[in-house]
């Protein structure tokens, strides 16, 4: 089988996550968890976050630096289960250009070498997966078997392109101080779909085989997002276009014994876009903030690589374009 | 007319992503590298009209690439938008916006930069 050329992969390491979940006040996420994060300055490498039901339950993954994983737990506050997985890395490749069959194949890769996936998000370009640290060189030596990257022959060439900037960069990062973020863009995409799976570990592959012939069949994949449950299962949220309700459904069916969790349409993604916005604290705060301000309720989230993405029902995109636009600021010369 | 062949070469995936995007909706081909080593191998494959080109990025950095297109004949004619960085903050690292304008590069663009911004100065280089 001709492997899927990818052109990077990004490797953070050292990392904590945290788990938790809450069920009935989804206002928790602004409030219980992004807002004490940002006071105390802590960096959010990961977010992602999932409504789970129209009664306001709801999951969320986040991760920090090693040494703020005990902080965040002990901050964050929603009145329900909060989980510390110390040691995670978050691996990211691209570009998935929406092909559902770039994480399908990212999922049958791990799971056919045992590697738990203890979370997952998109950004436009890319998807991250977080795996435990001591798994980390067997995850990326598993990456370069199941995709082609062009520019690099192998792990090792990899390893020794990015080794050193890490301390740059981190200085980088932290020179940002800015009273109004700043931000590239934000992006919109209208008429999708967004459906709802839990999936035990054991059952990734499978998950993997029907992305791989969802992107067989053309459907173009804007977001997904993979969160871990006490259960060791994995709750997934995912966009595709809408209008293809039995042919998803079928596909699922066909190679998935769990049931769809749920199904939302229509409903839109908006992707901002700014400098770091995958390292720096306060980002995720900000944005949804403004949302909650505006009455728009997300039904789910990912913060990963450098954009934050969020999922909402269409009829609030106007609303909540317009309360981003008032609060971040497009960068001009 | 054919259209104008603008590559990106930047390592964040995103912005790659974003800046495409406007640049194709404005009825541009749009070609993308992920370093500096990879969008060198792509002007080698074909020559763009226009180069947008970020400073900071492994295998080789955009400085590096700016002065060897520029020593290069072959290449030298090729314009190149410079992204520079926020270093004026970070007085210890070299990827600042001064930095940038010491290089032969046709125009420098100090990051954060919108993608409108961007588009805007991709367009004064096809009057």
């Amino acid at each position: 089988m001709t492997k899927i050329k990818l052109r990077g992969l990004k490797l953070l390491e050292g990392g904590a996550q945290v788990v938790s979940s809450n069920a009935g006040d989804h206002s928790l996420l602004a409030k219980g968890i992004c807002s004490p994060l940002a006071l105390n300055k802590i960096n959010l490498n990961f977010l992602a976050h999932i409504a789970l039901d129209e009664s306001d339950s709801f999951l969320t993954a986040l991760c920090t630096e090693g040494s703020a994983g005990r902080a965040s737990s002990s901050l964050i506050e929603v009145g329900g289960v909060v989980d510390l997985h110390e040691n995670v890395s978050i691996l990211s490749v691209f570009p998935h250009d929406q092909r559902p069959q770039v994480t399908g194949l990212l999922l049958d890769a791990l799971a056919k070498k045992k590697i738990p996936l203890q979370g997952m998000a998109s950004s436009p370009s890319a998807v991250s997966s977080i795996v435990s640290t001591a798994e980390t060189e067997g995850a990326i030596a598993t990456l370069f078997e199941a995709f082609e990257f062009p520019a690099y022959r192998s792990p090792s060439d990899w390893y020794a392109a990015y080794e050193g900037k890490e301390h740059l960069l981190q200085k980088i990062i932290a020179s940002y101080r800015e009273k109004v973020v700043r931000i590239y863009d934000i992006v919109q995409q209208s008429d999708l779909e967004l459906w709802s799976l839990i999936v035990d570990q054991g059952d990734l592959a499978k998950l993997g085989e029907g992305l791989t012939a969802l992107g067989q069949w053309d459907r173009r994949m804007p977001f997904i997002i993979g969160l871990p449950t006490p259960e060791n299962k994995l709750v997934f949220a995912l966009c595709l276009s809408e209008g293809q309700d039995s042919h998803i459904r079928e596909t699922f069916s066909s190679h998935l014994e769990a049931p769809v969790l749920a199904h939302y349409s229509p409903v839109a993604a908006l992707f901002i876009h700014g400098p770091h916005f995958g390292d720096r604290y306060g980002i995720a705060h900000t944005l949804v903030r403004a949302l909650e301000s505006r009455g728009v309720s997300l039904r789910a989230l990912a913060c990963t690589v450098s954009s934050i993405s969020v999922i909402i029902r269409e009829e609030e995109l106007v609303a909540a374009v317009e309360a981003l636009e008032a609060t971040f600021q497009k960068s001009s010369r | 007319m054919s259209k104008k062949y603008v590559l990106i070469v930047d390592d964040d995936p995103d912005l790659v992503e974003t800046v495409s995007m406007m640049l194709e909706d404005k009825g541009y081909e749009v070609g993308k590298a992920y370093d500096g080593v990879e969008g060198e191998e792509a002007i080698k494959q074909r020559r763009p009209d226009l180069l947008v080109l970020d400073v900071m990025m492994p295998r080789k950095d955009g400085y590096k690439l700016c002065a060897e297109l520029k020593a290069d004949k072959a290449t030298r004619d090729i314009p190149i938008i410079l992204l520079t960085a926020v270093g004026e903050a970070v007085p210890t690292t070299s990827y600042t916006h001064a930095q940038g304008m010491s290089t032969e590069a046709e125009e420098y663009i100090p990051k954060p930069v919108d993608s409108k911004t961007l588009v805007d100065a991709v367009d004064s280089f096809f009057g």
